[in-house]
């Protein structure tokens, strides 16, 4: 019975991957859980994490404006303001007289206000509660990509990819001690601004998979889980990288053959393995450090 | 100087703002193809036609009440193949006899099919399908035609767009032989497609309509 049960379901599913919007969603979600889980491990250590919910909040409004407009492509609008968000958030320290997580959690929520207020005020379409749903929640958004999205996210990623790859040892240096960077004669001013587009780029491709809402928590999980189990950096990445594509890919398979929705359904498979990973660092005694 | 540094953020999210006030006016026709458009259509139709409907609608009823709906069950039993979507059959092999029976998907999947048909219908052109969903009609006044809509929706009808279908092109009459608004129904036919006002509609070539108890 198990066994024609699980037939059924991989009979379903190939009937599904033959669908050119399913195969889309597939690429366009590895690719982004793979980025987000790369910059991710960083933006942990450099104790950012909120500023993924920041920026994602930001290019919310951003979003709602560029419907409003009825822009030919968003990304013209939510982009750059993203990018101009994550670089003043990053640049906008301990120094400033608001601080920084009070800076950004102002940022957050006041992003996220207007954008609903003028999304209400000026409706783009007469449905306002999908729009938003969509924006918020990722909803089907994944599975609803067009062309020009796919190849925007694939190009994205791959610059993604190859400035992590190429910066590794800089980056690396900049996450873990700024000041031993700057005395190495590392520019790390520049690689934080670096680092702030790199994420605000991020945060925007992966509004597609999982909403403005949960964004944040493709970022952090995965790097997270990785770090209760591996304890040095590279090991760290990889892991948050190969967990975050599984994890991904679950998430999806588990909303189509389910009927849930795709961003939470992900999320969730992201928080169970941030569970087992707990346990298997409690197990081997490498989560207590 | 430092107090000066916040000032940049403030300046983007009041940016958002004054950009956001720039586009209120909004085509009002059916014409846009987007996977809303149908539904926005129908919505606001609904509200501009409310009161010239109303007086039509009371003599519909009171004509079904009084004559005990004998056009319509006359007309189900002779489209009506008897046979109702239930659970086994949601669940189960699609109908080898269309291109993409829609019947046999979860939802999420039927509207995200349906979204990619209505962003590229020339691909899907001349394939047959098979849909299922609540039967909406919407009357255009500047056509003054009637047309008929099946509305699909995503798992948590959060997101809607409606499949536009015509009923053996159109020989039949409204509201007579036609389901009830939110009646839920299952339609079968070919993608095709027709120009009006200068714009191209995709719609479903039926030759009939089941309707689900």
């Amino acid at each position: 019975m198990n066994i024609l049960m699980k037939s059924d379901v991989m009979v379903t599913l190939a009937r599904y991957f033959e669908m050119d919007f399913v195969k889309r969603a597939f690429i366009v979600g590895i690719l982004i859980a793979f980025c987000a889980s790369l910059l991710g491990v960083t933006l942990v250590l450099k104790r950012f994490s909120y500023i993924g919910d920041g920026l994602s909040h930001v290019a919310f409004a951003a979003m709602c404006v560029a419907m409003i407009s009825s822009l030919s492509n968003n990304m013209l609008l939510i982009l750059p303001v993203t990018i101009g968000a994550a670089v003043l958030m990053l640049k906008t320290g301990q120094n400033a007289k608001i601080n920084g997580d009070a800076a950004i959690a102002m940022i957050s929520v006041g992003s996220l206000a207007v954008g609903y207020l003028l999304i209400n005020k000026f409706p783009p379409s007469t449905n306002v509660a999908t729009d938003v749903c969509t924006t918020l929640f990722g909803s089907t958004s994944i599975l609803t990509l067009s062309d020009s999205d796919v190849l925007i996210c694939v190009i994205m990623s791959v610059v993604v990819v190859i400035f992590y790859i190429f910066y590794y040892n800089k980056v690396f240096a900049v996450t873990f001690d700024e000041n031993f960077a700057r005395a190495t004669g590392i520019r790390a001013s520049a690689y934080n601004t670096s680092l702030a587009v790199i994420i605000a780029i991020i945060i925007v491709l992966a509004m597609n998979l999982v909403g403005s809402l949960l964004v944040s928590a493709l970022v952090i999980f995965p790097a997270l889980s990785a770090m209760r189990v591996f304890k040095n950096f590279k090991s760290v990445v990889i892991c948050s990288g190969i967990l975050s594509v599984i994890c991904a890919t679950t998430g999806l398979i588990v909303s189509i053959l389910n009927d849930t929705p795709v961003g939470s359904t992900i999320v969730a498979v992201d928080m169970v393995a941030f569970l087992l990973f707990s346990l298997v660092g409690f197990v081997t005694g490498r989560g207590r450090a | 100087m430092k107090r000066y540094k916040l000032i940049p953020l403030f300046i983007i999210v009041f940016c958002l703002g004054l950009v956001g006030c720039g586009n209120k006016n909004k085509t009002g026709n059916r014409n846009s193809q987007t996977e809303q458009s149908m539904v926005d259509s129908i919505a606001a139709q609904n509200e501009a036609t409310a009161e010239t409907t109303t007086e039509m609608t009371t003599e519909t009823i009171t004509e079904e009440v009084t004559s005990e709906t004998t056009s319509e069950i006359i007309i189900y039993e002779e489209i009506t193949t008897e046979f109702q979507i239930n659970e086994e059959e949601f669940t189960g092999e699609p109908d080898p006899t269309v291109d993409i029976d829609m019947t046999v998907m979860p939802a999420n999947m039927v509207f995200s099919q349906v979204s990619h048909i209505m962003r590229d219908p020339d691909s899907y052109l001349g394939k047959t399908m098979k849909i299922q969903g609540p039967y909406y009609a919407l009357y255009y006044d500047v056509t003054g035609n009637y047309y008929h809509y099946v509305i699909i929706t995503d798992a948590q009808a959060c997101c809607e767009s409606g499949f536009e279908f015509i009923w053996d092109e159109g020989a039949h009459t409204y509201p007579d032989e036609y389901p009830k608004d939110d009646q839920e129904i299952v339609i079968s036919g070919e993608l095709k497609c027709y120009e009006e006002e200068d714009y191209i509609y995709y719609y479903l070539d039926v030759d009939g309509y089941t309707v689900v108890e």
